[in-house]
């Protein structure tokens, strides 16, 4: 039962999630360099890229691609972790000429490097404000990906992602999870 | 695919380079019917940046009519409009924009800054805020403020009513009373 | 020099008609407040920096029209002293000559009807 579309390609984690909390169908993790050859895969099955979006977490940047099949009802979610200390991760511009905006907005608010873009200068903010990233949250108010995400049902999944959905070790950073399947 | 932007730094005019000089007939009979024909046939431009532009819009149309107090025409291009209605947000990237029109409007010009983001910042006036311009004040002349978020077409309607204040000496049209009940 | 009032008449006309149009001008010169400095000089390009040249391609359909238009005007240009001069002759002869030198306008109009010059956009063959 596994996500056909993307077979062939190396990921870290696959899981099916609840539409109707998630707005998701599928929740896939990749490395950085998997993600074009995931974008090229969806890309040939005619699904459309809907956004790119960071999230800045105590676990690193993750970096989230929402995809959708229009002509049936599937919504992917891919999602990269990078470290937070030169995030950097391969474009796919060269697969949906569409993404050249948001991988710019996502470069103004979080500071990722998208490696082959052609043109990845400032969109949304100031010329001068080129190193001003306002999203990049301050260390008190930055959560964990197990606090702002479900796993959701995993179909296959590496050691390091299964660890990110685990519950802490220590019990007094139990008081500190909220629920909640909508992402901050 | 396209070929890559420029990125061109914005300059903003250093101020004291724009002026307005006095006319040069100066007898005030003269300048007070000008003043009365002016003020009576003020052309706004669309300055309609956010959210403010929809309650400009509004004004303008049947139910509020701006136009019959003589805002004929919206122009799109300063070069023929006597009153700018900064309406909405202004951004740092928008802000070199903002100047270049207001001194691209020819003499006599008024400002308007309608609703609270063009007044002061509005509710980004945060101190995270990273790319607002806290008050159009900051970077042109303003004449009237109109505050809200966003200011009702009722309240537009007011600052012009005071624009025209400001350049006859007198309110020309009655104050609506009290709604009771 | 003599002095005749219909002479008179059409320099007035021709005076009025220069008020006409600087009057507004040299009025709003010397009653309204002048505005300069800053940016006020440059072209407007909607509120941003004006970028590339004004200088920019056209149809080459302005072009045609534009000569066919100037070639005919020199043609009416010729026929203005024909038609002060025509009430005063008689006969067929000078119809017959006026008639030669239009004949040659038509056929070049007709020719350029063939051509599809006065179909707008061009599609000329």
């Amino acid at each position: 039962m596994g996500l056909k579309v993307l077979q062939g390609v190396e990921t870290l984690c696959v899981a099916r999630c609840d539409p109707a909390k998630t707005g998701q169908h599928w929740s896939v993790f990749l490395a950085p360099q998997a993600i074009v050859p995931a974008a090229a895969a969806l890309s040939a099955a005619q699904y459309s890229l809907e956004d790119i979006l960071a999230l800045d977490t105590t676990d690193g940047l993750l970096v989230v691609y929402h995809f959708n099949a229009w002509r049936f009802d599937e919504r992917i979610a891919l999602k990269v972790l990078l470290p937070r200390e030169d995030p950097a991760i391969p474009s796919i511009t060269s697969v949906f000429q569409g993404a050249q905006w948001h991988e710019r907005e996502t470069r103004d608010f979080h500071g990722i490097v998208f490696e082959g873009h052609p043109n990845l200068i400032p969109l949304l903010m100031p010329a001068e404000d080129v190193d001003v990233h306002p999203l990049l949250k301050a260390d008190k108010a930055r959560r964990a990906i197990r606090d702002i995400m479900d796993a959701g049902e995993i179909v296959s999944c590496t050691g390091e992602i299964a660890a990110l959905f685990a519950p802490p070790a220590d019990t007094s950073a139990d008081a500190a999870r909220t629920d909640g399947g909508s992402k901050a | 695919m396209a070929a890559p932007d420029e990125v061109v730094p914005p300059e903003i005019p250093a101020s004291g380079q724009h002026a307005i000089q006095p006319p040069v007939v100066k007898a005030k009979p003269v300048q007070a019917i000008l003043d009365l024909c002016r003020s009576m046939s003020l052309w706004p431009m669309t300055f309609g940046l956010a959210c403010c532009a929809i309650e400009m819009m509004a004004t303008g149309m049947a139910r509020f009519d701006l136009a019959r107090f003589g805002a004929e025409v919206f122009r799109p291009s300063p070069r023929q409009s006597d009153v700018m209605i900064v309406a909405g947000t202004v951004t740092k990237k928008m802000a070199p924009a903002v100047v270049r029109l207001y001194e691209q409007i020819p003499a006599p010009k008024w400002v308007i800054a309608m609703g609270n983001c063009a007044i002061s910042g509005g509710p980004f006036k945060i101190k995270e805020n990273y790319n607002v311009i806290e008050g159009v004040d900051t970077l042109i002349p303003v004449d009237v403020y109109v505050p809200g978020c966003p200011p009702r077409p009722e309240g537009l309607l007011e600052g012009f009513f005071q624009v025209q204040r400001l350049i006859t000496g007198k309110r020309w049209w009655p104050v609506a009373e009290e709604v009771q009940g | 020099m003599v002095f005749n009032w219909l002479h008179f008449a059409i320099i007035l006309f021709l005076v009025a008609g220069v008020l006409f149009a600087c009057g507004p001008l040299i009025l709003a010169r010397l009653l309204a407040p002048r505005a300069k400095g800053g940016d006020m000089h440059i072209p407007y390009e909607c509120g941003m920096r004006p970028y590339g040249s004004a200088w920019t391609l056209w149809g080459v359909s302005y072009y045609v029209y534009a000569l066919i238009f100037l070639a005919f005007d020199v043609d009416v240009l010729y026929l203005f002293p024909v038609s002060a001069a025509y009430r005063a002759v008689r006969g067929w002869l000078p119809f017959i000559e006026v008639f030669v030198f239009l004949l040659f306008l038509i056929l070049a109009v007709v020719y350029f009807w063939a051509k599809g010059v006065f179909a707008w956009p061009r599609r000329m063959k």
